[in-house]
């Protein structure tokens, strides 16, 4: 390329770097870089100063809950590794499983704290603890899976002999007109909820079933199972008075409060 | 390429993220004492709302634990990584909230070619950081303000022209200086 014919090519690096390079600019840029080390350098140097750029505004407060609420959605919505890593398998069922490995993280980063204060051989040591654990993983996923079947049985049975056991038909709606659900709850053994024919998940997306009190809450992030069947077991007191039940598609970890399509209602009054 | 850094602080958080790619859940959470408050900042920065932000921040470590084993040292820093998504995740979001069609797409950086020379990534000390801080307080508003709406806004040199009202001539000529003259400052300050 001539000098001048890379000049104007090297006027790019910059927005390049800000990621806001129009697509057809982009693909020249990038086509470019593969011949060009000045501008690869150029690149990597403008790209630090990008990456820098955002730990200079002033830092906000985080909001306490805040972790709590990260992990859990974090931990409840791996679906994959649970089935690769033995320590996940506890993790998925519920949301009221997630929020005790929440805890359990929580009170493991208390313990390690001193770890991420510089202690490199302590984060050694605990690297070689993980390594070590996924040796494990295999067998742990044998045992896991009986005890993830033998729990849920025991927390189904529980809700099920409640003596304030309620249940509602919710039924399909505008965007699954031929799906059907079912939830059976109680107010303080928690809920299962079941159901068929539901439309397939777009990418990056979860169902969502919520208890309708005084405001929509949460009563986890639901994946179907192989057979394309949903079942969710929650352990958590469901709300005394709940008005109605949803199941609605949320982007992957799930939202505070429902912004997709609902699929699914029922009501209970 | 001379670089002040912290080699302990991108060290420990790539050992924090290998204990998520193995499955070690606490490691989350120390990755969430360390890097929580530059995501959350920076989402508050780009969407001006708090709920917002904190879907964000819940977003990116979703996605952090999930694709924990797909980080690769040699292309990012652990903060460097978590901000892209962060960043990316608050254009998007922006734009589905405002629908705007001066927006170009997002172009996350992407990876570049291994044998580039020095490019491995290397966290920037709190000092470095620091005098990025005064730089960009000392460029002035005509330098500074086309490179935050980049970042911030994802606007393109295009819409920055027409949202400043200025010819798109100076706003590339001003997004070059401004990039230069803090690269100048921050990487080679013994220069400057």
């Amino acid at each position: 390329m001539s000098l001048r014919g890379h000049e104007a090519v090297a006027q790019l690096a910059a927005p390049y770097a800000l990621g806001v390079l129009p697509a057809n600019e982009r693909q020249v840029f990038v086509s470019h870089l593969t011949t060009c080390v000045e501008c690869r350098r150029e690149v990597a140097e403008l790209s630090r100063v990008v990456e820098a750029m955002p730990q200079t505004l002033d830092q906000a407060a985080l909001p306490p809950s805040l972790k709590a609420r990260v992990l859990a959605a974090a931990l409840s919505t791996d679906t994959a590794r649970r089935h690769a890593i033995g320590e996940q398998r506890v993790v998925i069922a519920s949301r009221w499983v997630a929020w005790l490995a929440a805890a359990a993280s929580l009170a493991a980063v208390v313990f390690g704290a001193f770890a991420w204060n510089g202690r490199t051989e302590t984060a050694r040591l605990r690297t070689q603890l993980a390594v070590a654990q996924q040796r494990e993983a295999a067998l742990d996923r044998q045992i896991g899976a009986l005890e993830d079947s033998a729990g849920h049985t025991r927390q189904t049975a529980a809700i099920l002999r409640a003596g304030d056991l309620g249940r509602v038909e919710l039924v399909g709606q505008a965007g699954a007109p031929g799906a059907s659900g079912r939830v059976l709850w109680s107010a303080s053994q928690g809920l299962v909820f079941v159901a068929t024919n539901l439309p397939p998940l777009p990418p990056g997306r979860v169902y969502q079933l919520w208890v309708v009190a005084d405001k929509p809450l949460s009563a986890g992030i639901v994946v179907p199972d192989s057979a394309g069947r949903l079942t969710v077991i929650n352990s958590e007191p469901v709300a005394a008075r709940p008005k109605a039940f949803a199941l609605t598609i949320e982007p992957e970890g799930g939202r505070s409060s429902p912004t997709g399509p609902m699929l699914l209602v029922g009501s209970n009054e | 390429m001379t670089i002040p850094h912290e080699h302990t602080d991108q060290r420990l958080a790539c050992r924090v993220v290998e204990r998520m790619a193995s499955g070690d859940t606490a490691a989350l959470g120390d990755l969430y004492d360390a890097h929580a408050r530059y995501l959350y900042s920076l989402a508050l920065r780009m969407l001006r709302d708090a709920s917002d932000a904190e879907e964000i921040v819940q977003e990116v470590f979703t996605q952090a634990w999930r694709q924990a084993a797909r980080y690769d040292e040699a292309r990012a820093t652990v903060i460097g990584w978590l901000l892209m998504i962060a960043r990316t995740r608050s254009l998007d979001r922006l734009r589905a909230r405002e629908a705007r069609p001066d927006r170009t797409v997002a172009n996350p950086v992407p990876d570049l070619p291994s044998e580039a020379p020095g490019q491995e990534a290397e966290a920037l000390s709190g000092e470095a950081v620091q005098r990025l801080r005064t730089a960009l307080q000392q460029l002035g508003d005509a330098l500074r303000t086309p490179i935050e709406l980049a970042y911030y806004e994802g606007l393109s040199q295009s819409a920055i022209a027409k949202r400043l009202d200025q010819p798109l001539g100076t706003v590339k000529t001003r997004m070059r200086t401004a990039l230069s003259q803090l690269r100048e400052l921050l990487l080679h300050p013994e220069g400057a």
